[in-house]
């Protein structure tokens, strides 16, 4: 049933990005010379434009069949939604989610590579209790060192 | 002549060096494979990058050595776990895990072994009869044919490989033909969606996209779940299966070989559906089939058979049309083009030994891969008992260095992580991942081609329906949508109705 309403609901956001999708391609190169000399279905934004409107009308068929399979949200599934955010196994996804977020758009480019992965897999491993703690200093501190000789000075790839 | 230059080909590979990157590459793919949250397609995608500063030759190799021994790994844990390293081994799990528990476990393993070789074999022997004559075929194709293949390709692959509605597989692939129209426009020079954004001018690059598809939902999914203490069923007895024995598997593997490459030809469906549809064909013309599910070495044959079969099968149209059969090979067609090789029709041409060669390497991957199989369950049970919450972050760090490796671009790297966190949501709503992928690979080949084909007809619609190829892929579109549809199955019934 949940999967039924997250579709409700996607099938919704996607019409919707269809219709975005469609109108900015509207924009796409439709008055250029060359297309007005060689016919609009040459156009930047023919192959956009029609991605598009099949979008819209994918997301709508979507939501239109989640809807007649009982994806219509009630006021009581409010309440259940909080309660399946606080289960643990989501809890879990989004810390993995927010550490990648913070080691991609916090830490990487503003310190060395091999100090960010350090920190990101000390942090990682520690959050999920995946072994001793001497263990995460060691084996994080080993495996960032590793990585960054290998790749900068082995294959020769400039670390950010 | 063609079979004097494939071994030809094969003689060459036989130099303790190339042996060596061989026996690395595939001893790397098996664990990659045996390992669970670990796929052949997230490997291929993070070595795209590493093996860009090699020559061509040793760079196919370490990708073809990992494909072949990661789609041979998964059924280490299928067999010793019950739990498929990767999905294409699930099948092998059947069978696999209830032999194991009758203390057969190793000759499961035996048989998983020879099965994947046998399958491996069997799908270059397919892709090297077929493959030049499937080039010779597509040299008559013109933007009209190839613009219909890009549109089937991305639609048969959302329709096959969507685990619920098959709308949400036709989503995924027209999200990403719309992600493949990000930047430059090749006919024109036009710059589309790139929000005044310099670095978005290049377009979304294929192989950070792929590891975000791929590789982050993978991490954040198998992080879910805390780490399990599995039973390790350790093998025992003989490994190998006899000659006796295994003479009356030879039509059962052979048939499997068939199935598998045939559904690997499929644009973008791959090995675990090759190994599902293998064993449930095997299962359906059994004469034993009241012993599938609860320990039959033909089912383990016919699932491992059937996957590795689908290698070749994928190649096919890779190498002939550029259009990948599976999604390692649409990872693989993206160091294909970093190395400067483009597959399709013209590759036949251009370069008439390449298909021997890509099945030359096959050849020895395979052989290397068997043997490895059999030393191998020791290093396997060993590595699968480092917790997930250890592996996974070390994983995440490669995943940064495969998106980041190929252009030197920390946007690559933002690219990655914003792709793969949004497709991680979808993949919980049950999206599949191939036909987004297969979408930003195919899209710029319809998009040319749709134009070019329009601008040589003056706007006519009318030869995407007079041309033979052109008719034929039509149909295949028709039917392809159309068969997933409800009003399709009401004719099938009312059809099948009237005739009984």
């Amino acid at each position: 049933m949940w999967l039924r309403k997250a579709d409700f609901i996607t099938g919704i956001m996607l019409a919707a990005l269809g219709l975005a999708a469609f109108a900015l391609s509207l924009k796409l190169g439709w008055d250029l010379s060359v297309v007005q000399r060689d016919g609009w279905y040459t156009a930047p934004g023919l192959v956009p434009a029609a991605a598009a409107i099949v979008l819209f009308l994918l997301g709508s068929a979507l939501s239109f069949h989640a809807f007649q399979e009982g994806g219509a949200w009630k006021h009581e599934d409010f309440s259940r939604l909080k309660a399946a955010i606080a289960d643990p196994a989501s809890g879990r996804s989004a810390l993995a989610a927010l550490l990648l977020m913070v080691y991609v758009f916090g830490l990487l480019g503003r310190v060395h590579f091999i100090l960010a992965s350090f920190l990101f897999l000390v942090a990682f491993m520690f959050l999920f209790k995946a072994t001793a703690w001497w263990k995460i200093l060691s084996i994080s501190a080993i495996v960032s060192t590793a990585i960054g000789i290998v790749f900068e000075h082995l294959a020769r790839i400039p670390l950010p | 002549m063609e079979i004097v230059t494939f071994f030809k080909e094969v003689l060459a590979l036989l130099t303790p060096m190339t042996l060596l990157i061989f026996a690395g590459a595939t001893v790397l793919g098996i664990l990659v494979g045996a390992l669970p949250g670990l796929t052949a397609t997230l490997a291929i995608a993070l070595l795209t990058g590493v093996t860009y500063g090699l020559d061509t030759q040793a760079a196919l190799i370490v990708l073809l050595g990992i494909y072949v021994g990661a789609i041979y790994g998964g059924s280490f844990t299928a067999i010793m776990l019950n739990i498929p390293g990767t999905a294409s081994a699930a099948a092998t799990a059947m069978d696999g895990y209830p032999l194991a528990l009758k203390g057969e476990g190793g000759r499961a393993k035996g048989y998983a072994t020879v099965g994947s070789l046998m399958g491996t074999i069997f799908g270059l022997i397919i892709l090297m009869a077929l493959a030049p004559w499937i080039s010779r075929l597509a040299l008559r194709f013109t933007a009209v044919e190839f613009s219909l293949l890009a549109l089937f390709g991305i639609l048969i692959c959302g329709s096959i490989t969507s685990q619920d509605w098959p709308i949400k597989g036709w989503i995924a692939g027209v999200l990403g033909i719309l992600l493949s129209t990000v930047g430059i426009d090749p006919l024109h020079g036009y710059a589309r969606f790139t929000f005044e954004t310099p670095m978005l001018l290049t377009g979304i690059a294929l192989v950070p996209a792929m590891i975000g598809v791929f590789g982050i939902p993978q991490i954040i999914r198998t992080m879910k779940t805390p780490d399990a203490k599995h039973v390790v069923i350790a093998e025992s007895g003989r490994i190998l299966p006899t000659w006796k024995d295994f003479k009356k598997l030879i039509p059962a593997s052979l048939r499997s070989g068939a199935v598998g490459t045939s559904i690997g030809a499929i644009p973008g469906v791959g090995e675990d559906i090759a190994s599902w549809g293998s064993y449930g064909v095997a299962r359906k013309l059994s004469k034993h089939p009241e012993e599938f599910g609860k320990g039959s070495y033909e089912g383990v044959l016919a699932a491992e058979t059937g996957n590795n079969a689908a290698i070749g099968g994928a190649l096919i149209p890779l190498l002939t049309l550029a259009v990948p059969g599976s999604p390692p090979t649409a990872v693989l067609l993206g160091a294909l083009w970093l190395h400067g090789i483009r597959p399709g029709p013209m590759l036949a041409v251009e370069s008439p030994g390449f298909i021997y060669q890509i099945g030359a390497m096959l050849l020895v991957a395979a052989c290397i891969m068997s043997a490895w199989g059999l030393l191998l369950t020791r290093v396997v049970a060993k590595a699968l008992s480092i917790p997930r919450g250890i592996f996974m972050p070390i994983i995440a760090v490669l995943c940064v260095i495969g998106a980041y490796s190929l252009n030197l671009s920390l946007f690559d790297v933002w690219i990655m992580l914003g792709i793969g966190l949004i497709y991680y949501l979808l993949t919980e709503m049950k999206y599949p991942a191939a036909p987004l992928i297969l979408g930003l690979i195919l899209g710029p080949l319809l998009d040319e081609n749709l134009r070019r084909a329009l601008t040589v007809h003056d706007g006519s619609l009318l030869p995407f329906m007079t041309r033979p190829f052109a008719l034929l892929f039509l149909l295949a579109i028709i039917i392809s949508l159309g068969s997933r549809t409800s009003w399709w199955k009401r004719l099938r019934d009312y059809a099948f109705r009237r005739s009984g």
